[in-house]
C-alpha cells in the first residue's frame, strides 16, 4: 500500500508558505479567505470545519489550489455570518467535481465494506442532494425506496411503527429488503455533492455487529450494540432503528464493478458532518479516514480512535439490489451525543484556532499577510 | 469549562439563544426553518442554515435533528410541542412546497403528541385541505398515523371513528385504521376486519401483502380458541380471505397436528397463533365449518411437516372428534404430507 503522506510531497512542498511574490491577486484572495475563515469562527459548527481544513491542508490531503479556486469563485464576502456558511457550503458542493476525492493513495481493502443508515432513510421524508445549477429533478425530495413501492407498502401496512417486537422487527425486515429487491428509486445512494460513507468490515466490524438481526431465528436486539456501533462511527443517531447494508463483493470489486470513485475522505466531502474529523492529524501512513469514538455524551474520551472510514461517490440501484445485504442492528436509544462545542474543544486539542486560521491563509494564499491584530 | 488554550471567544450557540425563547419564538422559528428547509429553490447551503442559530446537516431529516437540539434545553420540547401544535393548526396549502411542510409537521406530531393536534388534524381531513396535494394519498396516511397517536384522548378517537364514516374515508386508510384500532383496543379486530373487508380488498386483490398485518393483528389477539370461533362463526371463509390468513410462508394462521388424548389419541388439525393452539374438535352441529378448515389445510399443499403440539387443558373432552373413521379422515386429507408423516 503507498504511503499517503509520501504521494503528496510534491503538492506540499510546491504550496509551502511564503513560495512566491507577493501578488496582488493573492492578497485580494487571502483577504476574502481570512474574512471567511474569521466569520466561521463565530459559528459554533465553524469551528470544527476550520480545524479540519487545517489538519487537511497540513497533511497534504486537501490541495491549497483547490481551496483557492473555492475562495475565488465565493460571491464578495456577506456581512451576515449565516449567508456566508451557506454560499460556503453550495459552492463546496457546486465544485465538486473539482474538489472531490483529491485525497491521494485511496485505502484497499480485499474484504467486503458496510454503510450505516438510519431506517428513515429509505421512505421518509429527506432532504433532496441537490447543488448548485442542479438538475431541477434532483430536488425531489429523497427517498431510497421510490414512491410507488412506500404508497402500497403503507396502504397495506407492511410495517408496524414503531416496532416493539420480533415479529414487527421481521416485517421491517423484510419490507426493507423487499424494497432493496424491487422497490428502489432510480436515484441509488449518493448524488452530486453527497458522498457515500463506509467502513471496511474487519475483525472488530463483525465483534460490533455480531448480534445484527437477520431474521426470525435471531432475538429481538438489544439497544447496546446499535449504540455502540454509533459511537464508533461518531454518528449523532438518537431513537431510530439503525440498519446496515453490507457488500457481497469485495471493496475492490465493487468498484471496478460499478465504476465507482473511492477515497478517504476530507473536511470538504464531509462538510456537513458535525462529528467529522481528519485523519490522520499528522504524518501517519493511514490511508483510510477515522472517525471521531463518541460515547456518553462525551467526545473521543473512551476510545482514541473511531472506526476506519472512506467514501465512494454513488451507489447504482443495480448495485445496491445485487450486491448489497440488509440487517438491521439494533434500536439506537435516546443516548446522549456530545455537544459541537466539545467536539470542537477534542478537535482543537490545545492549538490556537487564530494561528490555524493564519496557517490556512498563508497556506493558500501564500503571498499574502493575514491580519494577525 | 474554558479549554486550556483559549479557541476564542464563545460563538453563537443555538442552546443559549433559545434557552430564552418562548412558544411564539419556537413557532416562528419552526415556521420559517420549514419553508426555507423545502423551499423549491432551497440550496444545501439555505437548509444548513434554516433553522439558525442551528446549523443542521442538510442531508438528514431536519425534525429528527430538530428535536435532539431542542431537548438539550430545559423545557424546549414542551414549548416546541405546543408551537408545533400552532404550526399545524394554521398549515394551509397554498404555496408550492405546503406539501412537504406539513409531512414534517406531521412527523413532529407524531413525535410530539398533544391534545391541542387533534383539531388539527380533524381540520386536514374534514375541509378536504389534503384534495390538492400531489402527494395526497402519503399525507392522509401520514395524517392518520398521527391521529393513532392521539387515539387513547377521548378526542383523538372521536376523530378516528368520525373518519370511517367520512366523505374523506378512502380504502387505503383500511389497513392503518384497523391495525391502530385493534391495537389501541378501541374495536375488536374481527368485527374491524368485516367491516374493512371490501376496502382491505381493493387495497391488496390478491391478499397477499396484507399478510404482515393479519399476522401482527392476529399475533396480538394471541388466543386461538378465541380466534377459531370467530372463523367458525363466518358463514363462509372466502377465497380472498384465506389466502390473506392461511397463505404465505409465515401465514397469520398456521395448522398442526395434535392428538386427542380422550379418544385413542386420533390426531386432529388445530389452529395455531404463535405458541397458542386450538384444537378442531368434531362437533356434529358445527361439521361442515370445522371441514372447511381441513380443506384449507389441504389446499396449503406440501409444506414442510409440523411438529406434533399437545393440545392445551382447556380442550372441552365432550367435543372430540368421533364422527369420522380413520379412513374418511385419509380420504378427506388425500395427498397432505402431515398427515401421512403422522401413520
Amino acid at each position: 500500500m503507498p504511503s499517503e503522506a509520501g504521494a503528496a510531497v510534491h503538492t506540499e512542498t510546491a504550496m509551502a508558505p511564503g513560495a512566491g511574490g507577493s501578488h496582488p491577486a493573492a492578497d485580494v484572495l487571502g483577504t476574502k479567505l481570512n474574512f471567511l475563515l474569521e466569520n466561521l469562527k463565530e459559528l459554533e459548527a465553524g469551528r470544527a470545519r476550520i480545524v479540519n481544513l487545517f489538519d487537511g491542508l497540513k497533511a497534504t490531503h486537501v490541495c491549497p489550489d483547490h481551496v483557492r479556486q473555492l475562495v475565488a469563485a465565493l460571491p464578495p464576502p456577506q456581512s451576515d455570518t449565516w449567508e456566508i456558511y451557506r454560499d460556503l457550503l453550495d459552492h463546496i458542493r457546486g465544485f465538486h467535481q473539482t474538489l472531490y476525492f483529491r485525497r491521494p493513495s485511496p485505502p484497499v481493502w480485499d474484504r467486503p465494506i458496510a454503510l450505516v443508515v438510519e431506517r428513515s432513510l429509505f421512505d421518509q421524508e429527506s432532504p433532496p442532494s441537490n447543488e448548485v445549477n442542479a438538475d431541477p429533478s434532483a430536488k425531489k425530495p429523497f427517498r431510497l425506496f421510490s414512491e410507488q413501492y412506500i404508497r402500497a407498502a403503507k396502504s397495506q401496512r407492511r410495517v408496524q411503527e414503531p416496532v416493539t417486537n420480533k415479529t414487527e422487527l421481521v416485517d421491517l425486515l423484510e419490507y426493507l429488503r423487499e424494497g432493496l429487491r424491487n422497490g428502489l428509486a432510480d436515484r441509488g445512494l449518493g448524488a452530486a455533492g453527497r458522498v457515500v460513507f463506509f467502513t471496511p468490515v474487519d475483525t472488530l466490524w463483525e465483534e460490533l455487529t455480531a448480534a445484527r438481526f437477520r431474521g426470525d431465528s435471531n432475538p429481538f436486539p438489544d439497544p447496546g450494540p446499535a449504540n455502540r456501533v454509533c459511537d464508533f462511527l461518531g454518528l449523532p443517531y438518537r431513537n431510530c432503528w439503525l440498519v446496515e447494508l453490507r457488500s457481497r463483493s469485495k471493496l475492490g470489486d465493487l468498484v471496478e464493478q460499478g465504476k465507482l470513485t473511492l477515497a478517504a475522505p476530507t473536511v470538504i466531502e464531509a462538510w456537513a458532518h458535525d462529528y467529522f474529523r481528519h485523519w490522520p492529524r499528522e504524518d501517519a501512513a493511514d490511508p483510510w479516514g477515522r472517525t471521531l469514538h463518541v460515547g456518553d455524551g462525551l467526545v473521543g474520551r473512551a476510545e482514541s480512535e473511531g472506526r476506519p472510514e472512506a467514501i465512494v461517490d454513488h451507489l447504482s440501484p443495480t448495485l445496491l439490489s445485487a450486491d448489497f445485504e440488509v440487517s438491521i442492528l439494533g434500536r439506537v436509544t435516546a443516548r446522549q451525543i456530545p455537544m459541537q462545542k466539545d467536539v470542537n474543544e477534542f478537535l482543537t486539542s490545545k492549538r490556537e484556532l487564530t494561528v490555524m486560521v493564519q496557517e490556512i491563509v498563508a497556506r493558500v494564499a501564500p503571498s499574502c499577510r493575514p491580519n494577525t491584530t | 469549562m474554558q479549554a486550556e488554550y483559549d479557541i476564542g471567544p464563545e460563538p453563537e450557540n443555538f442552546a443559549g439563544a433559545a434557552a430564552h425563547w418562548d412558544t411564539a419564538k419556537f413557532g416562528s422559528w419552526i415556521r420559517a426553518g420549514l419553508d426555507s428547509w423545502f423551499h423549491p429553490r432551497a440550496t444545501a447551503g439555505l437548509r444548513a442554515v434554516a433553522f439558525r442559530p442551528l446549523v443542521l446537516n442538510p442531508d438528514r431529516d431536519p425534525i429528527t435533528q430538530l428535536v435532539d437540539s431542542v431537548e438539550a434545553i430545559p423545557g424546549g420540547l414542551e414549548r416546541v410541542r405546543d408551537a408545533a401544535a400552532e404550526a399545524l393548526a394554521t398549515w394551509t396549502g397554498y404555496s408550492a412546497n405546503a406539501g412537504e411542510v406539513l409531512d414534517a409537521l406531521l412527523r413532529l406530531a407524531k413525535r410530539l403528541p398533544t391534545a391541542a393536534h387533534v383539531p388539527a388534524l380533524r381540520r386536514l381531513f374534514f375541509d378536504g385541505h389534503l384534495n390538492d396535494q400531489p402527494r395526497k394519498e402519503l399525507l392522509a396516511l401520514q395524517a392518520l398515523e398521527t391521529a393513532l397517536e392521539h387515539v387513547s384522548l377521548g378526542d383523538g378517537e372521536r376523530l378516528l371513528r368520525d373518519l370511517r364514516r367520512a366523505a374523506c374515508w378512502r380504502p387505503y386508510l383500511a389497513a392503518t385504521w384497523l391495525e391502530g384500532m385493534a391495537r389501541a383496543d378501541k374495536i375488536d379486530w374481527f368485527e374491524g376486519l368485516r367491516a374493512l373487508r371490501g376496502d382491505l380488498e381493493q387495497v391488496d386483490p390478491e391478499g397477499v401483502d396484507l399478510r404482515p398485518m393479519m399476522r401482527r393483528m392476529l399475533t396480538r389477539a394471541g388466543d386461538a380458541y378465541e380466534v377459531l370461533q370467530r372463523l367458525k362463526s363466518l358463514n363462509t371463509l372466502d377465497p380472498w380471505l384465506e389466502r390473506a390468513l392461511f397463505g404465505g410462508e409465515r401465514p397469520a394462521l398456521d395448522f398442526t397436528w395434535t392428538r386427542v388424548l380422550t379418544d385413542k389419541n386420533k390426531p386432529v388439525l388445530a389452529l395455531v397463533i404463535g405458541e397458542d393452539i386450538a384444537p378442531l374438535y368434531d362437533d356434529p352441529d358445527e361439521r361442515d365449518r370445522i371441514d372447511r378448515f381441513y380443506e384449507i389445510n389441504s389446499r396449503r399443499g406440501l409444506g414442510p411437516v409440523k411438529r406434533e403440539r399437545t393440545p392445551p387443558s382447556r380442550a372441552p373432552e365432550t367435543r372430540v372428534r368421533r364422527g369420522r373413521s380413520p379412513e374418511q379422515l385419509r380420504k378427506m386429507l388425500l395427498g397432505d404430507a402431515e398427515f401421512c408423516a403422522l401413520h
